[in-house]
């Protein structure tokens, strides 16, 4: 009998539209993307950068731990000794079609080289651009160098 | 005897140290400075472990076992006394793993991780050693050196030459070379697998690669007749490094440094990329199918039959086997190895590269006559060998004419006269007829009238002493590599061979090449086809068939500068209405004489077969993928064949090459018997006039070889020319010059002058190192010295 009139009178669907109501007169959460943009951690993983020491030196040192790391196989690096002994990167290729985002490269790196950077909003226009060069990452790196030691700072609390 | 390890027991001959034991019984001990082939240091500290009712820690690689005795590496004292050496090991040791290029197979870094501290306790200033270059096949980084003084024993002990020691005591110690040179050894690579650090690295593949992501394939050495194994790493189809594969049996766990470092030839600027034709005068690329109907059609304008083909002796017994079928299938018998050769006195020679006894015996030897040989250089393993029976108190006499550098001591060694080699056989030969003429062993034997004829009495005390040396039970003889370019070499075999029947010693014919045993047993002579068998038409031999002035000739994997008749060989060749040649390398100059040259995919590209002096078979796999567009020659040597009509498989493998071959010549009659013949008498020429002698150097061997560049770097390729003061003076030279010219026929050579009593008397000494040296003209020929 009592179910008979709840559902006669529609009572679950005045349940619903209470809801609705309700949510109505509430606070929005919707962004108005790009305009508005959401809050993000330092422990942000977007695009990869290549750091420099203050001096302008680059801190990779080619060791090919993040190359060894990376499950997607989406880092391809190539060494040689430089002229002062030291070994360096003579290529470094990030291909960021089958790049996770997983972040191992960054905890992989003994020296700090390779970074996830909070940028997330890129795009490309041909093929072949999907492969971030050396001269890409270090120029990435050099742009955001602020931003990423602030991160690397906050990120650091968290080890 | 018996005792417990862990708990475990474990059997043991008496002397065995506990770390021999342990490792039998796959129970793991940390160490560093023990290695199986040295001597026992004990001054790392790192293998110490527990005996049950004894306070301290023992050094399991020092240690002898006691029966009975109960011992353990994992207790409370043994994991702390590890933990402990651990630490005062690394309070030095840089702690850059990720900038070490031993990062990832170092020795220290996985001990560390297994046997040490979690963190370093160690907060003051770290020791550095300043680096001295030792030459441009090893890179130093000495701060990373821990002082297991490997490197040191092994120059002492396996290499023989003592180049490298500890300088200073306790914080001051370092490991250098004595003196600020390069290290010599021709198996100093070694020293870079044994170092357990990063302290000595190989320079050419430094800092370019990490050990992960290396490929490893076997391969085999192509560069001497010893068939050394090693392991071929690879990164991204191209080699990175070699290093030593074990093998109790033929090269232990050493290679020599060509053998090491000669892949950098692969990228050499000489390689062809793509098959070369001559069109219209010119040569230019063309593609593959091009180039075969090029040669289709020039094959068919010419008298294929009359035509001569030269094969090196460095190819795989599968290249071989299918060059000499396909040629033979074109009724063309010119078939040759032995480019390197001087004369052929005989037409029907059958003593190839091969030695009486397996390698590993070498060392058991109680005396061994070395006959020219600069075999420390020329076959570094065997001269391990060699010098570990000198270590077991075998006299090791020397007939030479170039008083070589050994890393053993001789006994006696007899410095003479190139063409009076043949004569201090005879001697050898004369004295023991006298010796052993009432042994009833050698009744079958009859002494060949013409050898009889030439004896003279014997005056010389040095040749007694050698022969009676060779008289002792287990006594070996080898005859030099380099002695092929002797005008008297088919004689010397024979003259070897007799002596061996006399004292009944073991012989060795060594050989430059890889594979030249292969070359005989596949039939790439003249009288022979592929097992050894007797062919029915006998052909011409190498200069034969160069001075025979053919129509066509086919050149495989040789470059010009191979063959002994360097100079007529082209002569010949500019003649031939056309010239094939099968090669990885050439040069701008070699390129013109050819009409079609196809790349061919060097040994290390292709798989295949070499046999070594002692008659092992190995087989190796490809260990990267030809280079540019070459090919592999059994591809190539197939195509050839289908070329002209041969009815085989179009889907031919790789395998079905090698069961083919294999079945073909795997049923030859063992190796050659001891066998002497008539011997003709030898005419004496020209006995004062000044003769070129000299080997070719160890380091420009062969095709490969001598375009690897830091092998290059080892082996400067200045022009020099050695002779004794006492020549130099009968020839009115002036001493205080540092140059002269010498002349051979119409060539001349700048050189700077080395007086050198290494020379023997009338000789001028050249080690064929650069291009420069083989225009000049031939080994064993009459050269001319003056001033500048």
């Amino acid at each position: 009998m009592k179910n008979f009139f709840k559902s006669f009178f529609l009572y679950e669907l005045l349940l619903g539209l209470k809801v609705t109501l309700l949510n109505m007169f509430k606070k929005k959460i919707t962004l108005h993307y790009p305009e508005e943009k959401a809050p993000q951690s330092p422990r942000f993983r977007g695009l990869h950068a290549l750091r420099r020491y203050p001096s302008g030196e680059e801190r990779c040192i080619g060791c090919k731990l993040c190359e060894a790391v990376c499950p997607a196989l989406a880092i391809t690096i190539d060494t040689e000794e430089r002229n002062d002994g030291t070994r360096r990167t003579t290529k470094y290729d990030i291909d960021l079609f089958k790049c996770i985002f997983c972040g191992f490269c960054e905890e992989a790196c003994p020296v700090d080289a390779i970074v996830e950077t909070r940028i997330f909003e890129y795009h490309f226009e041909e093929r072949g651009e999907n492969i971030l060069k050396k001269g890409d990452l270090l120029k990435i790196g050099d742009k955001y160098e602020s931003e990423i030691l602030a991160d690397q700072a906050a990120k650091s609390q968290r080890r | 005897m018996k005792i417990k390890i862990n708990n475990k027991e474990c059997s043991f001959n008496k002397g065995e140290t506990l770390i021999q034991i342990a490792d039998r019984n796959g129970i793991h001990i940390p160490r560093f400075c023990y290695h199986d082939k040295l001597s026992i240091a004990a001054n790392c500290r790192m293998c110490l472990i527990e005996q049950v009712g004894v306070g301290k820690p023992q050094p399991a690689c020092s240690t002898p076992a006691l029966e009975n005795q109960e011992y353990f590496t994992k207790s409370k004292l043994a994991v702390d006394s590890q933990k402990n050496t651990m630490e005062f090991l690394l309070i030095n040791h840089p702690l850059d793993c990720p900038v070490c290029d031993q990062g990832g197979m170092c020795e220290l870094q996985d001990q560390a991780l297994m046997h040490g501290r979690v963190k370093s306790r160690y907060e003051q200033e770290k020791r550095v050693v300043i680096d001295y270059k030792i030459g441009p096949l090893i890179k130093t980084n000495m701060t990373r050196c821990i002082h297991c003084t490997r490197c040191v024993r092994f120059g002492e002990e396996i290499a023989g030459i003592k180049e490298f020691g500890a300088i200073g005591r306790g914080e001051g110690m370092e490991i250098r070379t004595y003196l600020t040179s390069a290290i010599n050894s021709p198996m100093s690579g070694n020293m870079i697998d044994i170092c357990p650090v990063g302290a000595l690295n190989a320079a050419p593949s430094h800092m370019k690669g990490r050990t992960w992501e290396l490929e490893e394939v076997k391969h085999i050495s192509p560069h001497d007749c010893v068939g050394s194994n090693m392991n071929i790493h690879v990164l991204d189809n191209s080699i990175f490094r070699v290093v030593p594969h074990e093998n109790k049996k033929i090269n232990e766990v050493w290679i020599s440094d060509r053998d090491r470092f000669s892949y950098e030839a692969l990228g050499h600027s000489d390689r062809i990329k793509k098959p070369i034709a001559k069109i219209n005068g010119r040569h230019v690329e063309v593609e593959w199918e091009q180039a075969f109907d090029i040669i289709k059609d020039s094959i068919s304008k010419i008298k294929f039959n009359k035509s001569a083909g030269f094969i090196s002796a460095n190819s795989t017994i599968e290249e071989q086997y299918l060059f000499q079928k396909w040629l033979r299938e074109n009724n063309i018998n010119n078939i040759d190895h032995r480019v390197s050769q001087n004369k052929f006195s005989y037409k029907k020679d059958d003593i190839f590269p091969e030695i009486d006894i397996p390698i590993e015996e070498i060392e058991n030897s109680n005396s061994v006559l070395l006959i020219d040989s600069n075999l420390t250089y020329d076959q570094p393993i065997l001269a391990h060998k060699v010098r570990k029976s000198f270590l077991k108190n075998a006299k090791i006499n020397s007939i030479h004419t170039y008083s070589y550098k050994y890393n053993f001591d001789t006994n006696i060694s007899l410095l003479i006269k190139p063409r009076s080699l043949y004569e201090t056989l005879i001697d050898i030969i004369e004295y023991l007829t006298v010796i052993t003429v009432n042994d009833k062993t050698l009744n079958k034997f009859i002494l060949p009238d013409d050898i009889k004829k030439n004896f003279k009495g014997l005056t010389n005390k040095k040749i007694i002493e050698i022969s009676n040396d060779l008289l002792t039970t287990n006594s070996l003889i080898l005859l030099g590599s380099n002695l092929n370019s002797h005008p008297d070499y088919e004689d010397l075999k024979i003259l070897t061979n007799i002596i061996s029947v006399l004292t009944k010693s073991n012989r060795g014919f060594l050989s430059n090449r890889s594979n030249e045993a292969g070359a005989w047993l596949s039939g790439c002579v003249p009288n022979k086809i592929e097992g050894m068998k007797n062919s029915r038409n006998i052909g011409f031999n190498v200069f034969d068939s160069i001075n025979e002035h053919l129509e066509c000739y086919i050149i495989y994997n040789l470059d010009f500068i191979d063959f002994y008749h360097y100079s007529e060989l082209k002569k010949s060749l500019s003649n031939a209405k056309f010239v094939l040649g099968i090669s990885s390398f050439i040069t701008e100059e070699d390129k013109n004489l050819y009409d079609v040259i196809l790349p061919l995919a060097t040994t290390f590209e292709s798989p295949g077969t070499y046999v070594n002096i002692e008659g092992t078979w190995q087989s190796f796999a490809q260990s990267c993928k030809p280079h540019h567009m070459s090919k592999e020659g059994w591809k190539i040597l197939t195509k050839l064949r289908l070329i002209h009509g041969a009815n085989i498989d179009n889907s031919l493998d790789y395998l079905d090459i090698l069961n083919e071959a294999d079945q073909a010549i795997r049923n030859y009659k063992s190796f050659v018997g001891k066998e002497y013949k008539d011997i003709k008498m030898k005419k004496d020429s020209n006995e004062n006039t000044l003769i070129r002698s000299g080997s070719c150097n160890s380091y420009y061997v062969d095709n490969i070889v001598r375009r690897s560049s830091s092998l290059n770097k080892v082996n400067s390729n200045k022009n020099f020319v050695s002779v004794n003061k006492k020549t130099l003076e009968q020839n009115n030279i002036d001493l205080s010059k540092n140059k002269v010219i010498v002349k051979q026929g119409d060539n001349t050579l700048l050189a700077e002058l080395v007086i050198d009593d290494n020379v023997s008397d009338d000789c001028i000494y050249i080690a064929n190192s650069n291009k420069e040296h083989y225009d000049l003209g031939k080994q064993h020929q009459p050269i001319i010295i003056e001033n500048v």
